[in-house]
């Protein structure tokens, strides 16, 4: 299974009249396969790229190495449990980062704890979203998220 | 008695012999007090330590009495001037040592009869008894007999026989009630546990009084021998004169006879006081460790409650953190089976054949009461985790909330809610809402044919109020009350009544975790109450 979509354009367009760039933060192929699933059924137009740890989402995001070619993302899906650097970690950085702290964060995770929202919204997360068991749930909530950040709200320019 | 104390080891002869000796040596002293002829004196301790021989050793010491009673008076009445007078003499001194042997027996047996405790005169009863039976009354025989023998002798003359008997007597007598207490109290082995000091406090005031008596005897005698000279310039009276001072002698021995009951009473109870104040003293001390052991054990046990306590409080912590950990992160494969099993359905539907479908329903299904479970264990752990204060919460308002909340199952099955005045409480009050409100909804779950009948009343106890909710469902067979409020035990098969089997745990959990009991009175198709206990 393919870590990375990268380029790959799926659904209809949208408000930028190109697709959306995406950047998934998440370690477990499963989950990431689901999220590109649900996307894809949610008929979102987006380009996915994946990253598998923190370490590897701070290189990208500052184009580092291999990725100096990526292009910056509309928006972060960020799960908070990575191996080598932490999302709340790569939250803080971000936020922190004068060039990336304008890039809606979506904090997309199973954890239901009351710290980690806490944690997440104190570290300017942008929102919070505990992923659902429901497949039906998930892809409304994808849907939504797209629908929210990338056609209701107005964003400033790069 | 103990068999070791040096008198009660002594064989019988050595014991005679001994009692021969001091009798002698003591009469012999008491002799040189004598009045003419030298026979009676009114000082005689010899008699009391016969009488106290006698209640030692034994009726069988008499011949020691007897010996030195004899040898005493030989002393006195030998008359070497011819064989008759020798023999007469020797008649003399045999006779007045059976009497003093008698005498001494005589006061034993009575002593012996009448007196419950003679050795340790405790007793008021037992000192009175003692000093008049083996004082005053037996010695009337010795002095009697005595002074009769004097007089067949010829040793005095008819007109000095009272005067003897009445010396005699006196002397026999004050001898018993000093001597023979005294010689009693030293010859015995200890009695109580105060024996020695009682033998001192009595030796004392004892030998002062005895001391006191020769004093006054020689001092009496004194003046009456100097009176007597004088008669006997004025008058040429030269015929003995008798001694005619009743009066100082029958003073002096009823003196005597007080004194000593008097010494050996206060002593006695003293020694009583004394053993009590002892008993009660070890007693005291006894029950004062027995409470000290008590108190260690208690501590102990309660050392060992407290820790047991704390591991029971870290285990039963541990239990659910895993319970909580376990379920969040069971959440996650979850997921993934459920929403790839989901997908499964969504793309590849009557694609894969009737099999397939089910299969996916199946699993679908497996899934979906699986993440149910897993909630509902989450839900069990967190209650008492939440860390939320006690308010006080007015009963009847959250009813309301509850009624509102439960509505739309209220509504269709035409259930009516009734309920007692009800108080405020101070509790969680999240927890309390979830606790009537599974009740409450179990109450509609369960219905019988007819609609449901809800009626919850709270009434006042000691420390609790006792809440019950009453219903008119299908009941409850009385083997499974204990059941329904295991987590995940349900009566009912998914297909009659959809559910984990949470909703009674988590109402037990919530009822303990606050302090109380919850339990069920049910009969099938007659209706359910639960009860529960909220502290006050």
């Amino acid at each position: 299974m393919p870590n990375k979509e990268k380029g790959k354009m799926m659904g209809t367009s949208n408000i930028v009249g190109r697709p959306i760039e995406i950047l998934l933060v998440e370690d477990s192929p499963a989950n990431v396969r689901l999220t590109v699933e649900a996307f894809k059924e949610a008929k979102v137009h987006n380009r996915m790229n994946v990253v598998e740890d923190g370490v590897e989402a701070m290189a990208y995001l500052r184009k580092e190495g291999k990725h100096k070619d990526m292009p910056r993302p509309d928006i972060i899906l960020l799960d908070l449990n990575l191996p080598k650097k932490d999302g709340r970690e790569v939250l803080a950085e971000v936020k922190q980062d004068p060039d990336l702290k304008r890039i809606p964060v979506v904090i997309l995770t199973t954890s239901k704890a009351e710290e980690d929202i806490l944690k997440s919204y104190n570290l300017h997360a942008n929102c919070y979203i505990t992923k659902p068991v429901d497949l039906e749930k998930f892809i409304e909530v994808v849907q939504s998220i797209e629908n929210f950040w990338l056609t209701v709200v107005k964003l400033p320019p790069d | 008695m103990n068999s070791g104390f040096w008198l009660d080891s002594m064989k019988r002869p050595i014991k005679i012999f001994l009692v021969a000796l001091l009798y002698c040596a003591i009469a012999k002293l008491s002799l040189l007090l004598a009045i003419p002829p030298g026979y009676a004196t009114a000082i005689w301790p010899a008699a009391g330590l016969a009488l106290a021989g006698v209640l030692r050793c034994g009726y069988g010491i008499w011949p020691g009495i007897w010996l030195g009673s004899f040898l005493a008076n030989l002393g006195t009445s030998l008359d070497l001037t011819s064989g008759a007078t020798v023999l007469k003499s020797l008649e003399l001194s045999l006779g007045i040592g059976l009497g003093a042997s008698i005498q001494a027996m005589t006061g034993a047996f009575f002593i012996r009869r009448f007196v419950k405790n003679p050795f340790s005169l405790q007793f008021e009863k037992d000192v009175i008894k003692f000093l008049i039976l083996g004082g005053p009354l037996s010695c009337l025989i010795s002095s009697v007999w005595g002074v009769e023998n004097l007089f067949f002798f010829n040793q005095i003359s008819p007109s000095q026989i009272s005067s003897h008997w009445l010396t005699w007597w006196t002397g026999d007598t004050i001898g018993v009630l000093i001597f023979s207490p005294l010689a009693l109290a030293w010859s015995h082995p200890p009695l109580e546990p105060h024996w020695q000091k009682r033998r001192l406090s009595i030796s004392l005031p004892f030998l002062v009084t005895f001391i006191f008596i020769v004093i006054a005897f020689v001092q009496a005698n004194q003046w009456e021998n100097e009176k007597r000279e004088l008669e006997f310039n004025l008058k040429t009276n030269l015929t003995y004169h008798e001694t005619e001072d009743w009066d100082s002698l029958m003073g002096g021995l009823v003196l005597t006879l007080l004194l000593s009951a008097f010494i050996l009473i206060l002593t006695g109870r003293t020694s009583r006081i004394e053993d009590l104040v002892t008993e009660r003293t070890r007693a005291l001390k006894k029950a004062n460790q027995d409470l000290q052991d008590h108190l260690i054990v208690y501590q102990k046990t309660e050392q060992a409650l407290l820790e047991k306590t704390k591991e029971l409080g870290r285990s039963n912590q541990d239990l659910e953190q895993f319970a909580y950990v376990a379920s969040h992160d069971l959440q996650e494969p979850l997921r993934m089976v459920s929403g790839y099993v989901q997908l499964l359905a969504k793309r590849y539907k009557d694609k894969l054949g009737q099999d397939a479908n089910e299969f996916i329903h199946f699993a679908t299904d497996g899934a979906q009461r699986m993440h149910e479970m897993i909630n509902d264990l989450l839900e069990y752990s967190r209650i008492g985790r939440s860390g939320k204060e006690k308010e006080i919460v007015d009963c009847e308002k959250l009813l309301e909330e509850i009624l509102l909340n439960l509505k739309e199952t209220l509504d269709p099955s035409k259930a009516g809610v009734s309920h007692d005045p009800l108080p405020q409480i101070q509790v969680e009050k999240l927890q309390m809402k979830q606790l009537l409100q599974n009740l409450i909804g179990n109450a509609i779950k369960y219905r019988s044919d007819q609609p449901p009948q809800i009626h919850i009343s709270a009434k006042p106890e000691d420390r609790a109020w006792l809440f019950s909710v009453k219903d008119n469902g299908i009941g409850i067979d009385p083997q499974y009350h204990d059941r329904i409020f295991v987590i995940f035990q349900r009566l009912h098969s998914q297909s009659e009544y959809q559910g984990t089997g949470i909703g009674l745990a988590i109402c037990k959990k919530i009822v303990e975790s606050q302090g109380g009991k919850i339990w069920v009175e049910s009969q099938v198709g007659q209706g359910s109450t639960f009860y529960f206990t909220i502290q006050k």
